[in-house]
């Protein structure tokens, strides 16, 4: 199967005054069409980082990231918008929702910033909306809700448009933990029915677990790999 | 130790031969808790002895194989466990504790080393309890069903446990060394000023 | 897109309406004044232009009588012989009261005219294209816009005052609401002069004679002829020069208001300026989020100046209707005041296509003007400012030298405004020019208005103490 999205030797710095901090550290990595790999590590390792580079939200200091074998530091504003807006869903930790819009109209935002509001997608993003469980709380303001309800608005907006990349940063954060069970199994039944493919950010070992394949980022660079279908516990 | 008991409640439901034991019990407790036959064999004859249940013989296909059946006794005792709420707690059986019991003073890069692959290892293991987690939601809810979930949860709820302490053990180690190596660092300082 | 507009602008906007409302006033306020001053300037200028087309047309030179029993009829023929003069037009003409149904319905100006030769000093425009006959005893034309406040039409009948006492008139036609009709604030009436000699007992007499000069003849060349002619018979008058001091007057009030404008624009600009800059900085996050979402830059920079541009329309619309309504109130405190006395009615504060199409697109102008600026900073923000707490987003540095260049244009535009002010206290003979103090005035407005329009962004988008901030990454601890 073809790789979806490559990391070639990325490096990220931010500087701060005099100050530089390595955020990624040359790292590599190779990620199949349908594949959910899960990325943990201690916090300022780098996987928060390392997901806004392949959402083609942040540029790397130096190496390439691909998406589709399509190198993003070719790409200008309009082909990475198009790239964020159509094959990336991006479930943010902050949940990054509008405000002024209902849960609903969050939800919908993909579809109109794509220009693809119709009755067809916006059926299958109701549809999301019944997954997560916010049928109910469609027509409510975020300041309205939970944490917990913001999250799955912020899920549901990545999911509405069907993107063939999800990446999740620490989506299940504000969710109890039956809760996070279900949104756990809605991002399988994602890539398990319609290939899609999915990065999720996670501290919590348990959700990780769902990962076909767990990576541990250390000090910007990939520390330990752990493929969960090799291993052999008594 | 609860296998008796577990053995005890699915005759309850019917009688069953040893293998049929055997089956039912790995369904509910979903792979994770492994018993093997002789665990299962020497179970009932202990149950036979108690009076708990009785054993008869019959014909299948020409083979002959005892069936159980659970007696009056049986289902008291069954009852009266299953009202009570269990009371100890997990006991920590770990190897791993034993081992690095005895390993610490001597190689901390060994010991950290054994940490990372035992934790990979519960990761693993957590990543197929998962996918059996995963695919029985996926067949729709049915009480029994919901009964091997629930294991699965625990056993998911204290492999993830296992794996912070692994976890907190390793930041631990990691730090005693460098507040080690700072003392040593001092005692140095401490040394050129005399 | 327009969906997006709808959910993103308007939504926001619905949730600030105080500071939309401030927005629009800003808007509102500038076109007001503008619409207003125009109005009335472009009104003044038509009273004017009316002026001398009522008093006299295309009369280039008058000759008035010195006595007050009038002028042989016969002078007009002599005058007309005199080289450079086209034409020698006759006219009798006196204020008169009028009655209808025996109430005094207040003076009129007759004039009693030779309607052949009248048509080379004046352009009548009869709307019932009847006029009146050559001779016919009791005919008299009004305008339009007296008769309507009498109430009367085509065909009623009217009595003047004369010299024998009344005489009952019908009115056989009405003047268009334009050049002529507006003499003597549309109390205005013609008949023919043979009627009017007998209605007040000036047989063989006139009391003015219109002179029409040939093209390109000089009128004190020809009022030299002429007096020279008469000899000291009559009285020669160009009648423009009347014109000029009113002119002259009139334009000491249109810089009046002219700066009334420039000051109501300034403070509009800097209300506008001011809350669109901190409405658009609001939604910095919002517009990260819409960058991560996947809107590209261009769209971002769409959106936000389609919005000042709704706004500014908006602010428009009412600026034009309350600057309409300002002009009517300010046109009758002026004509009250000023004008009166001039013989001058302010007429025709119609919005005409220009004004109205200057007033309503000024507001969306000056509003995407003001919105150039947040929208340029919108471009460069990065999607990832979204996934930042607010209080540690980026903000843009201020830069020190726009700083000191805003500040000191500022400076000149106050300092020479003070220093003007101080030597036209004490400097009669350059208070005499009006021209150049406009211009001077306008010119130091302009750099206080440039001024702080520049130094606006440094005032309110950068609080003390901030220097701008690094780029700083979501995770550094």
């Amino acid at each position: 199967m073809a790789n979806k999205v490559e990391v070639k030797d990325v490096f990220k710095t931010y500087k701060r005054g005099k100050a530089e901090f390595h955020a990624l550290n040359g790292i590599s990595l190779s990620i199949k069409e349908g594949e959910f790999l899960a990325v943990m590590g201690p916090s300022g390792s780098g996987k928060s980082t390392l997901l806004h580079l392949i959402g083609a939200l942040d540029k790397p200091t130096s190496g390439e990231v691909f998406i589709d074998g399509v190198s993003l530091s070719l790409l200008g504003d309009d082909a990475l918008s198009q790239i964020r807006r159509e094959k990336v869903g991006f479930i943010f930790q902050q949940f990054n929702l509008l405000p002024t819009l209902t849960a609903r109209e969050n939800i919908l935002l993909p579809l109109r910033i794509a220009g693809k509001s119709s009755r067809e997608t916006e059926r299958y993003a109701d549809e999301v909306i019944e997954a997560v469980g916010l049928t109910n709380w469609s027509s409510n303001l975020p300041e309205e809700m939970s944490g917990g309800q913001m999250q799955r608005v912020g899920i549901a907006r990545a999911l509405a448009i069907r993107p063939s990349i999800i990446l999740a940063d620490e989506p299940t954060g504000n969710l109890d933990s039956k809760t996070s069970e279900e949104i756990l199994n809605l991002l399988k039944d994602c890539q398990e029915q319609f290939k899609q493919t999915i990065i999720m950010v996670i501290h919590d070992a348990k959700a990780a677990a769902y990962g076909d394949r767990i990576i541990r980022l250390k000090d910007g660079q990939i520390d330990e790999e752990v493929e969960a279908y090799s291993a052999n516990l008594i | 130790m609860s296998v008796k008991h577990g053995l005890l409640g699915l005759l309850a439901r019917k009688p069953q031969n040893g293998y049929e034991l055997k089956n039912a019990f790995d369904e509910i407790a979903g792979g994770f808790w492994d018993v093997n036959f002789g665990q299962i064999y020497s179970t009932i004859d202990r149950l036979v002895k108690d009076g708990l249940i009785t054993a008869s013989s019959e014909d299948a296909e020409g083979v002959e194989r005892r069936v159980y059946q659970i007696t009056q006794k049986g289902i008291q005792e069954f009852k009266d466990w299953l009202d009570k709420p269990s009371a100890k707690v997990r006991p920590l059986r770990d190897e791993i504790f034993v081992k690095l019991a005895f390993m610490y003073p001597f190689d901390k890069e060994a010991i950290l080393q054994l940490l990372a692959e035992q934790r990979q290892l519960y990761l693993a293991k957590m990543a197929e309890l998962t996918r059996k987690k995963y695919l029985l939601s996926r067949q729709g809810g049915s009480r029994d069903m919901l009964m091997t979930d629930l294991l699965l949860d625990a056993a998911l709820f204290h492999a993830e446990a296992d794996v912070k302490w692994l976890e907190h053990c390793e930041a631990k180690l990691r730090g005693f060394e460098s507040i080690q190596r700072e003392e040593a660092l001092e005692n140095d300082e401490i040394g050129l000023d005399q | 897109m327009l969906t997006l507009f709808k959910t993103f602008n308007l939504r926001y906007l619905a949730k600030h309406k105080l500071r939309i409302t401030t927005i629009i006033f800003g808007v509102t306020l500038g076109i007001i004044m503008v619409v207003a001053t125009a109005l009335v300037n472009q009104s003044i200028l038509r009273s004017y232009h009316s002026l001398v087309d009522t008093a006299a047309g295309k009369t280039g030179l008058q000759v008035l009588s010195n006595t007050r029993s009038g002028l042989p009829a016969s002078i007009a023929d002599e005058v007309a012989q005199i080289k450079g003069v086209k034409a020698a037009v006759p006219v009798v003409r006196s204020d008169v009261f009028a009655f209808i149904n025996g109430k005094q319905a207040g003076s009129l100006l007759v004039y009693g005219i030779d309607r052949k030769k009248d048509t080379n000093a004046r352009s009548y425009e009869f709307s019932a294209g009847r006029q009146f006959r050559a001779g016919e005893p009791d005919a008299i034309v009004l305008t339009k816009a007296w008769a309507n406040e009498k109430g009367l039409k085509t065909g009623d009948h009217i009595n003047i005052t004369g010299s024998r006492g009344f005489k009952e008139f019908k009115i056989v036609d009405l003047l268009s609401d334009t050049g002529p009709a507006h003499a003597n604030l549309g109390s205005f009436a013609i008949m023919d002069i043979n009627t009017a000699r007998g209605l007040l007992n000036k047989a063989g007499k006139i009391d003015q004679v219109d002179v029409v000069l040939e093209d390109g003849e000089k009128p004190n060349i020809v009022q030299d002829r002429i007096k020279h002619k008469l000899d000291g018979r009559a009285e020669v008058e160009i009648p423009a020069t009347r014109g000029t001091e009113v002119q002259r007057s009139m334009e000491s009030m249109s810089i009046f208001l002219d700066l009334a404008a420039m000051i109501s624009i300034f403070v509009g600009a800097f209300i506008i300026f001011n809350n669109l800059e901190i409405s658009v900085e609001e939604r910095r996050y919002g517009i990260g989020t819409l960058r991560a979402l996947g809107l590209p830059r261009k769209k971002i920079f769409t959106l936000v100046i389609f919005e000042a541009i709704l706004l500014g329309f908006i602010g428009s619309i009412f600026g034009v209707a309350i600057g309409t309504l300002l002009a009517n109130l300010m046109s009758t405190a002026f004509a009250d005041a000023i004008l009166s006395f001039e013989r001058i009615r302010i007429t025709d504060l119609g919005v005409t296509p220009q004004i109205f199409i200057l007033g309503i697109l000024m507001g969306p102008v000056m509003a995407a003007i003001a919105s150039m600026g947040p929208a340029m900073r919108m471009l460069r923000v990065a999607p990832l400012e979204a996934l930042r707490p607010f209080e540690t987003a980026w903000r843009p540095r201020p830069k020190t030298w726009k700083l000191v260049v805003s500040a000191l244009i500022l400076v000149i535009g106050v300092g020479s405004l003070l220093i003007f002010v101080y030597v036209l206290e004490n400097n009669d003979k350059l208070s005499q020019n009006m021209q150049l103090i406009g211009n001077f005035i306008l010119a130091s407005i302009f750099l206080t208005f440039l001024g702080s329009v520049l130094l606006m962004p440094h005032l309110f988008l950068y609080p003390s103490g901030s220097k701008g901030r690094a780029h700083l990454p979501y995770e550094w601890p």
